[in-house]
């Protein structure tokens, strides 16, 4: 460690401008970081000299660059794994199991079998903080809807307790009163158990509007090549987006890494 | 009714009321945020087969709001123009707030390269995807020929 006689000798300017640099002009006390979590504390007295102080700069700089430059490699090879591998194979199968439905099937399926009346797409992409992710809406859509039959189910299997129950006290309370009661008390039974058998059919209805599988365009009865092609293309997609993010990260590593270059 | 007087007290109340009530303050970086969150589909300039293939996966959408019919473009040899492709590219690039992806058949983003080249923004991103006919290529992937250029190749 350089003494204090030695940074007397320094011109205070140029120190000045090294402590600029690092950001420690008003620092009482100097701590000298290199970026990955390591520091030293340096008291006042002990700062280093200019050239050690540059010196100090360059090592963090070059050892930033080829921490920037293994990032770079890693997702590289990240990257080409999956564009090389399964990326490629996806669509490989993709468009071999779709020319084999298309020949065991007496049509091809193509534009012409497109359904162009309006929907929404069933897969979307969602932001989750620096990345995407792929929502899929129509396997949303059937676990709500499962939710929902089970909760008609549950309500239907109660309603017609509560009938029984009432139809007792109706029952009990006719013998008291008279026969209109029941009637009447009947008509209560017979209202409140119609709603319970409309709600499944309008959920149905909102369901069928809302979010459609894409493979019933082409048919009520499709060749099983059909399904394997679309579970393949729906692999493919998932790869596309996380090739996506690979880009991205790997654009701006090589961003940083051309920045350090020109500096 | 009974008579409004547009006495100065008024006056200043409903200008408050409409500047402060009906237009909410709205900062930029909200509206960077919503305009993200609005990007959420996949859009795609690709061949028969593979726009067939990703329909089946689910990303097609089908509207009836003008500028928005639709979030793909089937191109077929010899009938689709070059201009068309342009076009398209432009729509889901530029005039569309909602597509996140555009995923382009890569024979067919050679076909519009300087294009697809000069395109500089961040969303929507674009991926170029291998077709029947045209198996991924990593020669003219372009991230490949960055860091080739990068590490001076």
């Amino acid at each position: 460690m350089p003494t204090a006689s030695v940074t007397e000798e320094i011109e205070t300017s140029e120190l000045d401008q090294c402590l600029e640099r690092l950001g420690l002009t008003d620092a009482k006390e100097f701590v000298l970081s290199n970026g990955f979590g390591e520091s030293e504390k340096l008291a006042p007295e002990n700062l280093p000299d200019k050239l050690d102080l540059e010196e100090r700069l360059e090592g963090l700089t070059s050892e930033l660059q080829d921490e920037k430059v293994l990032q770079l490699l890693l997702k590289l090879n990240e990257y080409e794994d999956l564009a090389n591998g399964s990326f490629r194979t996806d669509f490989i199968d993709g468009f071999s199991n779709l020319s084999r439905a298309g020949f065991n099937s007496t049509r091809t399926f193509g534009p012409d079998s497109y359904d162009l009346r309006e929907y929404q797409a069933c897969k979307i992409l969602v932001k989750n903080g620096d990345s995407f992710e792929v929502v899929d809406r129509l396997k949303r859509q059937r676990e709500e809807s499962k939710k929902t039959a089970t909760i008609i189910a549950q309500a239907s299997k109660e309603a017609p307790e509560e009938n029984g129950t009432k139809k007792r006290t109706s029952k009990n309370s006719a013998k008291s009163a008279g026969a209109t009661q029941k009637t009447e008390k009947s008509a209560i039974s017979t209202s409140t158990s119609i709603p319970a058998k409309t709600e499944p059919t309008e959920t149905r209805e909102v369901e069928s509007v809302k979010y459609r599988d894409p493979i019933n365009q082409f048919g009520g009865l499709v060749p099983y090549q059909l399904r394997q092609a679309q579970s393949n293309f729906l692999a493919a997609v998932l790869h596309c987006v996380k090739l996506v993010e690979l880009r991205r990260t790997i654009e701006s590593l090589i961003e940083d890494i051309e920045s350090f270059q020109r500096s | 009714m009974p008579p409004i007087y547009l006495t100065p007290s008024y006056i200043l109340f409903h200008y408050l009321h409409t500047t402060t009530y009906l237009q909410p303050p709205t900062s930029p970086k909200m509206s960077a945020n919503e305009a993200m969150a609005k990007r959420s589909l996949l859009a795609v300039i690709a061949d028969e087969d593979s726009v067939t293939g990703l329909l089946l996966a689910g990303v097609g959408q089908v509207l009836n709001e003008p500028g928005k019919e639709s979030n793909f473009l089937t191109v077929v040899p010899g009938k689709t123009t070059q201009e068309e492709v342009e076009q398209a590219f432009d729509r889901f690039t530029g005039e569309r707030d909602d597509v996140a992806i555009l995923l382009i058949n890569q024979h067919i983003a050679d076909l519009i390269r300087p294009r697809v080249d000069s395109y500089t923004n961040a969303f929507p991103a674009i991926l170029e995807i291998p077709s029947k006919d045209h198996p991924y290529d990593p020669e003219k992937d372009s991230i490949l020929k960055k860091v080739r250029r990068l590490f001076g190749e």
